[in-house]
């Protein structure tokens, strides 16, 4: 059985619901997978798939520019064809660049371009090797973009998101290069928001995990924020 | 006649050298041309050249950085050559992407502007594959925008899959509003050609300025430019900082400083790096600081600005932090002592400290209660 508590960024949150046995939906485990920080994109897809197999079905609500649908699952598995088709077309290198940048306080451009993903990714591992005696100063997290040659007038870009390991953790691309309904499943996780029990009081100095090194500050009244598990 | 004044950033250097008839030689016509910040590579082809027809030549300033040369001219003629091999090679696309990387805007909305008054924006990346493209792209995407004007474009060369040093990969090019060439840098120069290539910029020159020490100044063409307090030039011998207003200095105080510079000018031990001009400026907390250093108040011995041949006068506006720019500036000069240095900095500091959270509250809080906190001067 699936442990969703382990996808939660916050252990604070995560050992509350343990705790209290909550009980997530569908749709529910599938958004703490998607907003995981320390899960790769194959560990995702693989808890997404259990989801399907192991927890029941249930219709989605109209929420913002999507409509209702009858099933949750069958959006999953949408969902995660998306999340493969991006990756693959990010590694099609036809008329395009790929540059790169590391994480240290906010993505830092490197400045050198490649003609394909392969090479950028042999590069990051080459370069940081020679630059880090140590494991823990290699960046935490890499970001390849790629960029169309002399089609200035497209505003489509796209950025694979990448471990200190190399491992793709998410995909990204501005417009999915193909229909509308895709852009509309890809923004799903992005734009909705559940409210889940956490173990927090009035007065409790928090901090956001997802973001190390902000500052603390006291709760003075529960928001649930983009991905609210923090 | 070549009319040099026409490139010296500086307006108030300018109108100095004239009031007193400086006469320029040709490798100090040759540098000014060099470091003037609005002239476009055509204009200072052509200056260069006019310099060689209708100028005495003589030998170059020379310092450890650069190579000696006996003539100023023959420098200029090989200068201006390299410039135009520049521009073919930067224009040589193979195995290349070109794009904008940023510019500046000349006009642009408030809401633009950020604090700290930098007014050059980063772009994303969008590569082509040719310079004319990209060229042609700037053409119908920025230079007709009726909302914004910009007046410097840069434009970066990038080698794809290029595995040598960042210096020897990353070239680019400067354009003005009207997309003209106004410099170009590549990578890849060989030894004889690098260090023609900077040589003027590496050359050290010693002429006069009209600023006192305690004279609020700034250098416009700095990339965030900002003012600070005069204090004096690294390379002035002692009169000519007395001259400058600096404080007199006991004797024997005088001959040592005195001779470290003649040592120095006997070795032709200064390079561009002692042309910057020494002050006081405004710390990173303060309102259009662009430094790190916490300290409200900051000396650095490296220097408040890069060139002392592009300072000019700042006559305001001082809102904000910079009224206490005005203080230092009596202080230095004589016309207040430290109780009034000390007290009118800490009273115009507090005015601040109350002006930037009345600014806060009237976002935070509803009018109704503003009556509790407007005009409670302290």
């Amino acid at each position: 059985m699936i442990d969703i508590c382990s996808f939660l960024n916050s252990r604070d949150v995560s050992a509350h619901l343990r705790k209290i046995g909550y009980e997530f939906t569908a749709p529910e485990a599938a958004f703490v997978v998607y907003w995981s920080d320390n899960a790769t994109l194959d560990e995702k897809i693989v808890a997404w798939r259990e989801i399907v197999e192991t927890m029941p079905d249930c219709a989605m609500e109209e929420h913002g520019c999507r409509k209702s649908a009858p099933g949750f699952h069958r959006f999953l598995l949408d969902f995660i064809d998306l999340q493969k088709r991006k990756v693959e077309q990010f590694f099609d290198s036809r008329g395009c660049v790929y540059s790169y940048s590391y994480f240290e306080a906010g993505f830092q451009d490197d400045g050198n371009v490649f003609s394909n993903v392969e090479d950028c990714i042999a590069y990051i591992k080459e370069d940081w090797s020679q630059d880090c005696w140590n494991e823990d100063d290699v960046p935490s997290k890499f970001r390849i973009s790629k960029s169309l040659i002399d089609q200035p007038e497209s505003c489509r870009h796209s950025e694979l998101y990448l471990n200190r390991e190399m491992e793709v953790v998410s995909a990204y691309a501005s417009s999915t290069q193909g229909s509308e309904a895709d852009d509309d499943l890809d923004l799903w996780f992005e734009t909705v928001w559940f409210a889940f029990p956490t173990p927090f009081k009035r007065g409790d100095i928090v901090v956001d995990s997802r973001r190390p090194g902000s500052p603390p500050c006291s709760l003075f009244s529960a928001y649930v924020g983009e991905s609210g598990l923090h | 006649m070549l009319d040099i004044n026409r490139f010296i950033n500086s307006k108030d250097i300018a109108a100095y050298l004239r009031e007193i008839g400086y006469e320029f030689n040709a490798m100090e016509a040759a540098y000014l041309v060099d470091l003037c910040d609005d002239a476009t590579l055509d204009e200072r082809v052509e200056a260069w050249r006019e310099i060689i027809e209708t100028m005495p030549d003589c030998p170059m300033t020379w310092n450890h950085n650069v190579e000696k040369r006996e003539s100023t001219h023959e420098f200029l003629r090989e200068y201006i050559g390299l410039q135009r091999r520049m521009l073919d090679m930067f224009e040589e696309g193979d195995g290349c992407v070109f794009f904008l990387s940023e510019c500046r805007y000349s006009k642009a909305p408030n809401w633009l502007i950020r604090e700290d008054g930098d007014l050059w924006t980063e772009e994303w990346p969008r590569p082509f594959s040719t310079l004319k493209k990209c060229v042609d792209h700037l053409r119908t995407e920025y230079a007709n925008d009726e909302d914004f004007e910009f007046d410097r474009y840069v434009i970066a060369k990038e080698k794809i899959d290029f595995a040598g040093e960042s210096w020897e990969r990353r070239e680019h090019i400067v354009l003005d509003g009207k997309l003209r060439p106004m410099s170009v840098q590549v990578g890849g120069l060989d030894e004889r050609d690098s260090e023609l290539a900077w040589h003027l910029s590496r050359s050290f020159l010693r002429m006069p300025i009209p600023f006192m020490r305690g004279d609020i100044v700034i250098n416009r063409t700095d990339r965030e430019p900002h003012p600070f307090v005069f204090e004096y030039l690294k390379f002035w011998d002692y009169a000519e900082m007395f001259d400058h207003g600096c404080e007199p200095l006991l004797l024997e105080e005088a001959k040592r400083w005195n001779d470290g510079v003649a040592r120095r000018d006997e070795r032709n031990s200064w390079d561009d790096s002692e042309m910057v001009a020494c002050g006081y400026e405004l710390g990173a907390h303060c309102d259009t600081s662009t430094l790190h250093d916490p300290c409200d108040l900051f000396f650095d011995s490296f220097g408040a600005c890069g060139n002392y041949l592009n300072l000019e006068r700042y006559t305001g506006p001082f809102d904000g932090d910079l009224r206490v720019l005005e203080i230092i500036s009596e202080y230095m000069k004589g016309k207040i002592g430290i109780e009034g240095l000390v007290n009118f900095s800490r009273l115009a500091s507090l005015e601040r400290h109350v002006s930037k959270l009345e600014r806060s509250y009237d976002i935070e809080y509803t009018p109704a209660v503003r009556h509790l906190y407007k005009g409670a001067r302290l």
